[in-house]
């Protein structure tokens, strides 16, 4: 943000320059040519008449633009901008005025040999206030609403950005709930099956089929019953143990008083999946996973076990891992918790603690 | 017809499977062993001294890269992986092939294809040059072009070899 704003302002320096100066410089023409011809300044007086006119237009802008940049005015809103333009004005108006009735008063009083009251002169209002008016309205309003494109450009600009972030993580995201390892080391396996065993492969396809079914379409529902949650996670474990055979065993613990009990979508999934595909397969000779899911006073204690070692977060564990703990802390706010170690014996503990929801 | 030995190595029993089955249609490729693990297809190589392996890259405890590592002699490697970013780092350690799994039927036949033409090259190297084959040999500024029938004796000396040819005797630095 304060980069592209660097930027915005490098390349806007000389165009407001070139504004203020072609700007002044067109209106005040319009008084050259009225002391030339009205009053004969002749054209020496003309000239030095022509510069102060555009002196003080762009010395009283500029002054404003100092101040209003100094103040931030151009990230306020419309109320709160239009309190501080109004008087902004008048003021500068009033300021206007002054000068040019000052530039106005030495000319004749000097030049001019005539007899003038100074502050007579200084507050001749009509039609020199009139004009101050509404040439500083003019450029107040040209001035910030330039701005406010350049603002609304930014915000756009900004926007879109945004937007395609959050989309690169939903697909970065879509492609890890996937999971293409283990969906293209099953199909492997299938297609081994289909001359070896065919109706394992028949089985393996019926599994991978409703794996794939609830991790695309049905993890929009906020929560599921523990029973519901534990058909997926047996036919996931049906499959990879038809994958790693007798490398991979595994005992499922469940308090039958908590199957209908709700949690989050593919929670205990998440932990089997991980146990398996960071504990057990990283080990020659496998091992044990277990799952215990079992009542704690009025919470449900979700414990998967496996051997293996955490060492750091990898990034795949971690996106998975950081969705749960976001999706705890969204839907039981200090209630849940989550907590991963490593235990004696090269084992790694994940448990799960949240309340009791009955369905 | 040469045979070649070859051992496949993958911790997935039927993935094992599946590289027995596309070889099974070439059958002068002689599966001489398989290992579920880098620890016994490290023993295994070693004893066997495969013409070509077979190699899974994600592997328990070791990759198939560590796998290369260890090894003293190391045979001509596919990658046979589920795993596609690797394939950058397989070139690297000159495999002579990358395949994702699922294997497919035509492009295990390119896979054949390139390990014909490896194999076809080695074999080249060993063949003994014919000898009406002239080589050329250059001493300095003394030019030959030789037939290999008239050279009568070929003398290492140090880091030089000495050929002796009709009249001349004319000397080469050696590798």
């Amino acid at each position: 943000m304060s980069g592209s704003f660097h930027r915005t302002n490098n390349n806007v320096i000389s165009l407001y320059w070139i504004c203020q100066l072609t700007g002044w410089g067109t209106v005040s023409l319009y008084w050259a040519y009225t002391v030339y011809t009205r009053d004969n300044y002749g054209l020496f007086f003309t000239l030095l008449n022509y510069v102060l006119d555009i002196a003080i237009g762009v010395t009283l802008t500029h002054l404003y633009r100092y101040v209003a940049k100094r103040l931030n005015w151009n990230t306020l809103n419309l109320g709160s901008l239009a309190v501080r333009i109004i008087p902004s004005i008048i003021l500068l108006a009033v300021a206007y005025m002054l000068l040019a009735n000052l530039k106005w008063h030495y000319y004749w009083t000097i030049i001019g040999n005539k007899d003038f009251i100074f502050w007579q002169s200084l507050i001749t209002w009509d039609p020199v206030l009139i004009t101050g008016l509404r040439l500083m309205a003019i450029w107040i309003l040209a001035y910030h609403l330039y701005h406010y494109h350049l603002n609304s450009l930014e915000t756009t600009r900004q926007n879109a950005e945004l937007l395609v972030v959050a989309k690169q993580a939903q697909l970065d995201n879509l492609a890890t709930q996937l999971n293409p390892h283990f969906l293209f080391n099953s199909l492997n396996s299938i297609k081994s099956l289909i001359i070896e065993n065919p109706n394992m492969a028949r089985r393996a396809v019926d599994l991978l089929s409703d794996i794939l079914r609830t991790s695309l379409y049905e993890k929009d529902a906020p929560f599921i019953t523990i029973k519901e949650e534990l058909i997926l996670v047996k036919d996931y474990i049906e499959l990879e143990k038809i994958r790693f055979e007798e490398r991979l065993n595994v005992s499922v613990d469940l308090d039958p008083d908590l199957e209908n009990c709700l949690i989050l979508p593919l929670s205990i999934q998440l932990l089997v999946e991980n146990g398996i595909k960071h504990g057990i397969d990283k080990r020659v000779d496998g091992g044990r996973l277990t799952l215990s899911i079992a009542q704690k006073s009025a919470s449900i204690e979700i414990i998967v076990q496996n051997p293996g070692k955490i060492l750091t977060y990898n990034s795949e564990a971690g996106i998975g891992l950081k969705n749960l703990t976001k999706r705890l802390e969204l839907h039981y706010p200090d209630q849940a918790s989550f907590e991963l170690l490593n235990t004696d014996n090269d084992q790694v503990k994940a448990t799960l603690i949240i309340p009791i929801r009955k369905q | 017809m040469n045979t070649y030995k070859t051992i496949i190595i993958d911790d997935e029993r039927l993935a094992r499977e599946e590289v027995k089955r596309a070889l099974s249609n070439y059958p002068e490729y002689i599966i001489a062993g398989e290992a579920a693990n880098a620890y016994d297809a490290v023993a295994l190589i070693e004893k066997e001294l495969p013409d070509l392996i077979f190699l899974d890259i994600q592997m328990p405890e070791k990759t198939g890269f560590d796998l290369l590592e260890e090894l003293t002699v190391v045979p001509k490697v596919v990658f046979t992986t589920a795993y596609n970013q690797y394939a950058v780092k397989a070139f690297e350690v000159n495999a002579l092939d990358y395949l994702v799994k699922p294997l497919r039927e035509e492009r295990f036949a390119v896979t054949i294809e390139k390990i014909k033409a490896e194999f076809a090259k080695i074999e080249a190297r060993k063949k003994p040059l014919p000898m009406h084959y002239k080589i050329f040999i250059k001493d300095g500024e003394q030019c030959y072009f030789v037939p290999l029938k008239e050279i009568r004796l070929i003398q290492s000396m140090d880091n030089y070899v000495r050929f002796f040819f009709g009249d001349h005797k004319a000397m080469i630095k050696g590798r």
